[in-house]
C-alpha cells in the first residue's frame, strides 16, 4: 500500500490502517526518544504522545516531506517538551568540565573508560548539538531529515554536527591513539 | 585523520543509550485507550425546562452510586457472625475493595486527562473532564473507607494538580507560566509514575 493510500485510509477512520501507520513508524519514533531521554519510561510516554498528535493531525499532512520525517517533526518537539518537563528533576545534564578527565593508560583496560568518557561527553554536549549528532551519527538520519524534523537549515544541521564531533574529539583526546591505529 | 575519528565516534556511538525493544503493544494500548477516552467525552443534555445539565453530573452520580451500593451490598451479604470483631473485619475488608476498585477506575481516567493535556489543546471540553476529575477525587478522598495511606496520598497530590488543571487558561492568555507550575508539580511529586504503578496492569482508560 501507498503512503498516500495508507494515510487516505487512517483519514476514513479504518483502524486497521491506522495500526499499520503505527508498526511502520512506532520503531523509529521509540529509539529517537530513548536516544534523547535515556528513560523507557519518558521514551514511551513520548511515543504515545507522537502518535497522538500524529492521529490527530494526519489531515493536516500535505506530502510536502516524507511521511517519516513530518512523524519525526512531530515526535522531536513532543521529546522536547518531555525533556524540558522532567529536566529540573532528572538534572542528567553532566558538565563538560566533568567529562574531560584523564582517563586510564592506552591498552586493553581503556575500553570501559571510552565507552564511559564517550557517554558523558555526548550527555555534555549542548542540546542542540546533542540532537543533530544523535540523529545523524547515531541513529542515521540524514542532513536534510534532521533539518526538516528540527524546523532548521541543511547547513546549520551540518554545522551543528561539525562542533558536536570537535567538541567530543578534544574531550576524548586521551583515547587518540584508539582511532588512529585503526 | 578525521575521518578516521568520525569512523571511530560512528561506531563507538553506536551503544550510546541503546534502546531496549521497542513496547509496541503497550505503548498501543495506551494510545487506544487515550483516543477512546477522547472520543467519548459526554454529550451536554438540555432537559425538557431548558436548562442545560453540567455534563460531569451524570458520571459523578454513578460513581456515588458504585461507592454506595457497593458499601450497601457488602453490608448485606454479611452472614451474622458469632464473633463481631471478625464480622466487623470482613465488612471493612469489602468495603475497602469496593473503594480501592473506584479508585482504580479514577486512575485511569485521570491518566487519560493528563496526556490529553499534554499533547491536545486546552478546550471547554477538557476544562469539564478537569472539573469533573476533581469532583471525583474529592469524593473519594471523603470516602470513610478510604484505609490505604499510599492511595490517599495520591488522591490528595491528584486534587491539587486538578484544581491548577482545571483552571488552566486557554493557550493565548499566558498558559506557558501556569503549564510551567503543572508541570513542576507532576514532576517534583513523580505524579505520572505513581499513576502508572496505581494502576493495575498499566494505564487503561
Amino acid at each position: 500500500m501507498t503512503v498516500t493510500a495508507l494515510v487516505r485510509q487512517v483519514l476514513a477512520g479504518d483502524q486497521l490502517a491506522e495500526r499499520e501507520l503505527y508498526d511502520q513508524h512506532v520503531d523509529r519514533v521509540y529509539r529517537l526518544a530513548y536516544r534523547l531521554t535515556g528513560d523507557g519510561d519518558l521514551a514511551s510516554d513520548c511515543t504515545q504522545e507522537t502518535f497522538i498528535k500524529v492521529f490527530d493531525k494526519l489531515a493536516t499532512f500535505r506530502g510536502e516531506s516524507a511521511l517519516s520525517t513530518w512523524i519525526t517533526s512531530v515526535a522531536y518537539s513532543v521529546i522536547y517538551n518531555g525533556l524540558r518537563r522532567v529536566k529540573r528533576a532528572r538534572a542528567t545534564e553532566v558538565d563538560l568540565e566533568v567529562a574531560e578527565w584523564t582517563p586510564a593508560k592506552t591498552g586493553g583496560a581503556a575500553e570501559p573508560d571510552l565507552k564511559v568518557s564517550l557517554k558523558r561527553a555526548i550527555e555534555g554536549l549542548p542540546d542542540g548539538y546533542r540532537t543533530v549528532f544523535v540523529m545523524h551519527d547515531v541513529e542515521g538520519y540524514t542532513h536534510d531529515e534532521i533539518a526538516t524534523s528540527l524546523g532548521i537549515q541543511e547547513g546549520t544541521s551540518k554545522a551543528q554536527l561539525s562542533r558536536a564531533r570537535a567538541k567530543l574529539r578534544k574531550i576524548l583526546a586521551a583515547f587518540e591513539g584508539e582511532w588512529i591505529t585503526q | 585523520m578525521t575521518d578516521d575519528f568520525d569512523e571511530f565516534l560512528k561506531e563507538a556511538a553506536k551503544g550510546y543509550r541503546a534502546p531496549p525493544p521497542t513496547p509496541r503493544d503497550e505503548i498501543w494500548t495506551r494510545i487506544a485507550a487515550s483516543r477512546a477516552h477522547h472520543a467519548k467525552r459526554p454529550v451536554e443534555v438540555i432537559d425538557l425546562a431548558g436548562r442545560r445539565r453540567a455534563p460531569w453530573i451524570g458520571p459523578l452520580v454513578a460513581m456515588a452510586a458504585t461507592l454506595l451500593v457497593g458499601i450497601g451490598i457488602g453490608r448485606l451479604t454479611i452472614m451474622p457472625d458469632p464473633n463481631p470483631e471478625v464480622a466487623a473485619a470482613a465488612q471493612a475488608a469489602r468495603a475497602n475493595k469496593v473503594v480501592r476498585f473506584a479508585a482504580q477506575e479514577h486512575f485511569g481516567q485521570v491518566n487519560a486527562l493528563l496526556t490529553d493535556y499534554a499533547t491536545g489543546p486546552i478546550t471547554e471540553d477538557f476544562h469539564a473532564d478537569a472539573r469533573e476529575l476533581l469532583a471525583r477525587t474529592r469524593l473519594l478522598l471523603s470516602a470513610e473507607r478510604l484505609s490505604d495511606p499510599s492511595t490517599r496520598r495520591l488522591l490528595e497530590d491528584l486534587e491539587l494538580l486538578l484544581v491548577q488543571v482545571a483552571r488552566l487558561a486557554p493557550a493565548e492568555n499566558g498558559q506557558a507560566e501556569e503549564r510551567e507550575l503543572i508541570d513542576d508539580n507532576m514532576a517534583e511529586r513523580a505524579i505520572r509514575l505513581r499513576l502508572r504503578d496505581a494502576i493495575p496492569g498499566g494505564p487503561t482508560a
